[in-house]
């Protein structure tokens, strides 16, 4: 673990959010900045199509909004299917 | 192959000058940033370093002073050519090479005690992660086994909670590169990263990352990276034992 940036999230060399719960247990999640999920897709031979917000209740055909809860990926398997 | 530069950040760091770059208020802190560098790179009279995108030479004029033996790169005739003369008004000429040579291009294997690559000098101010690298794995192949390397750039992070509010910029959120255009109607595209990202490409690099502190100019420090803070730095070792006497 690296020096950690100074906020209620630990930051080592992956921004994981922790939340500790009631009983103690404590939750992590990774949080993917839009180029990082692009190559994660690329890596698992996915050619991302659209990049859109992805925020519950607002799905669209639209950009991502700097502040929004979620984003949206449509990407394809790279490749032509041949199968009948 | 050499790759064709993009004269868009070389046209503005020319028309800013050496003497105008060294006026803007986060070079004021040299001398001590020399010093933090000797400190954490473990560096002593008689090593060789690597300054990639030395700029006018601030560093490694500081470094060659302290007895260092430097060869600074930089992509603009204009600062290498002051880095030149001022080496040899401070009695360091002969400890000091300053080279023109666009960073994804230089290259000298095994040659290097230490590298630094500071104010996003060689790096950031490409748009790719492919260029990006492409510098790292120079800076890598450049040093000897072990040897460590100091890199300060842009805080993505900063960068991610500023955007919106910003009127002079723009940033592309699918890409991460910020665009500035000029008075003049020029273009200039900056790529921000963020800490894992950073981690991943010195890793893809060959290079092993041992801190990340904050790096903004001025409060360089063992001291955690502030999530707002202008720059972040980065202090890594290149793979492998050096075997050399």
């Amino acid at each position: 673990m690296f020096a950690e940036a100074s906020t209620n999230a630990s930051v080592d060399t992956h921004p994981l959010e922790s939340w500790i719960q009631d009983d103690g247990t404590e939750l992590k999640g990774r949080h993917f900045i839009v180029p990082e999920l692009e190559r994660m897709h690329r890596q698992a031979s996915l050619t991302v199509e659209a990049v859109w917000g992805g925020t519950a209740g607002t799905w669209g055909r639209r950009p991502l909004e700097w502040d929004e809860m979620e984003v949206m990926f449509l990407s394809r398997k790279v490749g032509i299917n041949t199968q009948p | 192959m050499e790759t064709t530069p993009d004269t868009s950040w070389k046209r503005f760091f020319e028309a800013l000058g050496p003497e105008g770059y060294l006026s803007e208020t986060f070079t004021k802190n040299t001398d001590a940033e020399v010093d933090f560098v000797m400190d954490v790179c473990g560096l002593t009279p008689g090593m060789k370093i690597l300054d990639m995108g030395c700029g006018p030479g601030r560093h490694a004029l500081g470094l060659a002073k302290r007895g260092l033996n430097v060869v600074g790169v930089d992509f603009s005739d204009k600062f290498i050519e002051f880095a030149r003369a001022a080496a040899a008004e401070c009695g360091v000429a002969d400890r000091t090479e300053f080279v023109v040579a666009d960073a994804r291009d230089f290259v000298r294997a095994r040659t290097f005690d230490a590298a630094v690559c500071l104010c996003e000098g060689g790096f950031a101010l490409l748009q790719t992660d492919e260029d990006n690298v492409r510098v790292l794995r120079h800076i890598a192949a450049s040093l000897k086994p072990g040897a460590p390397f100091l890199l300060t750039t842009m805080n993505g992070y900063r960068t991610i909670r500023l955007a919106g509010s910003a009127t002079d910029t723009i940033l592309d959120s699918t890409t991460m590169v910020e665009s500035w255009i000029q008075d003049d109607g020029t273009e200039l595209k900056g790529r921000h990263f963020i800490v894992p990202e950073l981690e991943r490409m010195h890793r893809q690099a060959s290079l092993t990352v041992e801190a990340v502190w904050g790096g903004t100019a001025g409060t360089w420090g063992r001291r955690p990276l502030e999530w707002d803070e202008m720059e972040v730095m980065f202090l890594s070792r290149k793979v492998g034992i050096n075997t050399q006497p």
